[in-house]
């Protein structure tokens, strides 16, 4: 068979990246076997593997009238609930957000305020959430009060900083053209801020919920909610039909307000 | 009186008649749909109204032991160095954890990504299948499996890299699927056409395309765990959380400030990281 001699002179000629992709998947087999835990005996014990036998069983048969009854603290109450905590923290979290975006944008304040800001949200993002979930509990006791105040906390990091963006991103021109009708502040507001920012900031706060449902339902792990502490206390007590309908009732809400989220933000964004 | 019935009138009319919608000029005529914003207000105010009466809202307590947040607040700014070895040893734990549960899970999730991907696998039926059971798992937050982990593995770091390993699994798949049905499919089935086979022409002509999103994704993931392995511990899993929340319920929070210090000096120095390769890799 004849090559075209190009075709062949770039063939024999090709980057040698046997040694490169040796030591690349050598360096990773050894990070792997670093990082890997020690620990004695089977993975999984032999009632481990029965505890997940029978979750499945739950999954499968879960206390159906726990999933369909609509008393307090059974599953629809506790999604509901769950939706509404996240709502009060993302509240919470837009309302303090707005001003902070707006003092942490460097096309409105000075560059040293809009540093300090910055500071700030990062501070907020690594600070671990159940730490504040924690303090918080300390502050209000447990309970699902404690949850709102942590969402509301944790979600001014984020928000504060999807909201910058969209700040930064602002056409400065319309609040000029403004200017030179003789506009004041608030009729600049008005017709030249909100509109512009109005749609992205509401779709920043819907993707922020989507998160802080999942938020709301792990804080019930350290009893700041009720959905997560309700599964935990469900499998610790070996009724694992319970906790079928938990798990059910977490998959549901978590479904719903993503689609939720997505086809709102989605419509926002596209009109 | 007469002129808040007025206002009211004013402000309900475009609601109850067509009429006051309607602007008429010399020969055409509009009629303005109904204002949505007053309705989408009203729903607002409402989820409000039950979302405080659901979530035993009590601002005395709040307010009346708001100087207690403080003095927590300001004992966390004042960390304990001394406290310093005693966490170096859970710190690398949380890093390890991360580590091996990224890397468990993102060479999980690469065969379900290919049979998730509608470009590669042409039936509908798998792929949705397996997009359908994935969306199912991805559902459950990491927290919520490490907690139940606790039940099947036992305490401690093992099942906190289970966890890590599925959260990354779950994560990876989607994202992953998602390149591989961006890519440009014309060489694939050029060598298919030279009678390689499908491992072959997908080896050659796929992967070239899709290495470098991979292991994007991949380290995006590895930032996402770091976050996620320093409070696995607070569910019992292994990690600087185990510590951070027996430090807590001692209240010694000079010592929680100092672990949050290093954790916050960690996530930032792996993030810097983790974004430099991934500019690289872009």
């Amino acid at each position: 068979m004849n090559y075209h001699p190009e075709v062949l002179h770039s063939y024999e000629h090709r980057p040698k990246t046997l040694i490169l992709k040796l030591s690349i998947t050598l360096g990773v087999i050894l990070l792997f076997f670093w990082s890997i835990p020690s620990f004695d005996g089977p993975l999984i014990s032999e009632s481990g593997l029965d505890i997940v036998t029978r979750m499945f069983q739950g999954l499968i048969n879960p206390t159906w009238d726990k999933i369909f009854s609509l008393k307090t603290f059974h599953v629809p109450y506790l999604m509901y609930e769950t939706v509404m905590v996240a709502f009060l923290g993302t509240l919470i979290g837009t309302v303090v957000a707005t001003p902070l975006s707006f003092l942490g944008s460097r096309n409105i304040t000075n560059s040293v305020i809009a540093f300090l800001v910055t500071v700030l949200v990062v501070l907020i993002r690594t600070m671990p959430f159940f730490v504040i979930g924690l303090i918080y509990i300390r502050v209000v006791g447990p309970g699902v009060f404690a949850g709102v105040l942590t969402i509301g906390f944790t979600s001014t990091g984020m928000i504060t900083k999807l909201y910058t963006e969209s700040v930064e991103d602002m056409d400065k021109g319309i609040l000029e053209a403004l200017d030179s009708t003789g506009a004041t502040a608030v009729q600049k507001l008005r017709v030249g801020i909100v509109p512009q920012l109005f749609a992205n900031f509401v779709s920043h706060s819907l993707y922020r919920f989507d998160i802080n449902v999942r938020n709301a339902i792990i804080l019930g792990l350290i009893s700041a909610g009720r959905l997560g502490f309700e599964l935990q206390a469900a499998i610790g007590n070996f009724r694992y039909r319970d906790a079928g309908a938990y798990l059910w009732g977490i998959i549901l809400v978590v479904m719903i307000i993503e689609f939720a989220s997505a086809s709102l933000r989605k419509r926002l964004i596209y009109g | 009186m007469r002129k808040l019935i007025a206002l009211l009138q004013e402000i309900f009319s475009p609601y109850v008649s067509k009429a006051a919608r309607t602007y008429k000029a010399k020969d055409f005529e509009v009629t303005a749909p109904y204002p949505i914003t007053a309705f989408i207000a009203l729903a607002l105010v409402t989820i409000f109204v039950l979302a405080v009466e659901a979530s035993n809202i009590d601002l005395v307590q709040f307010f009346g032991n708001l100087n207690n947040m403080w003095r927590i607040l300001s004992r966390l700014l004042q960390p304990n160095f001394r406290f310093l070895p005693r966490m170096t040893g859970p710190m690398i734990e949380t890093i390890q954890l991360s580590v091996g549960g990224t890397l468990i899970g993102s060479v999980l999730a690469v065969p379900v990504a290919i049979f998730s991907a509608s470009n590669i696998v042409k039936a509908s039926a798998i792929y949705g299948s397996v997009r359908f059971a994935m969306s199912l798992i991805r559902t459950i937050p990491v927290l919520v499996y490490a907690a139940m982990l606790m039940f099947i593995v036992g305490m401690g770091a093992m099942a906190g890299l289970v966890a890590l390993s599925i959260f990354t699994f779950t994560i990876v798949a989607k994202m992953f699927y998602e390149v591989i049905e961006t890519v440009d499919m014309a060489p694939y089935e050029a060598i298919e056409s030279t009678g390689a086979d499908k491992v072959q022409a997908f080896r050659v002509a796929v992967l070239p395309q899709i290495l470098g999103s991979y292991l994007s994704i991949v380290l995006y993931s590895f930032e996402i765990n770091v976050r996620s392995a320093a409070i696995i511990g607070f569910v019992g899993a292994g990690g600087i959380g185990l510590l951070l929340s027996d430090r807590i319920s001692w209240r010694q929070y000079e010592d929680v400030g100092m672990i949050l210090l290093v954790l916050f000096a960690v996530i930032i120095l792996i993030e810097t990281l983790s974004r430099y390769l991934r500019r690289r890799l872009a």
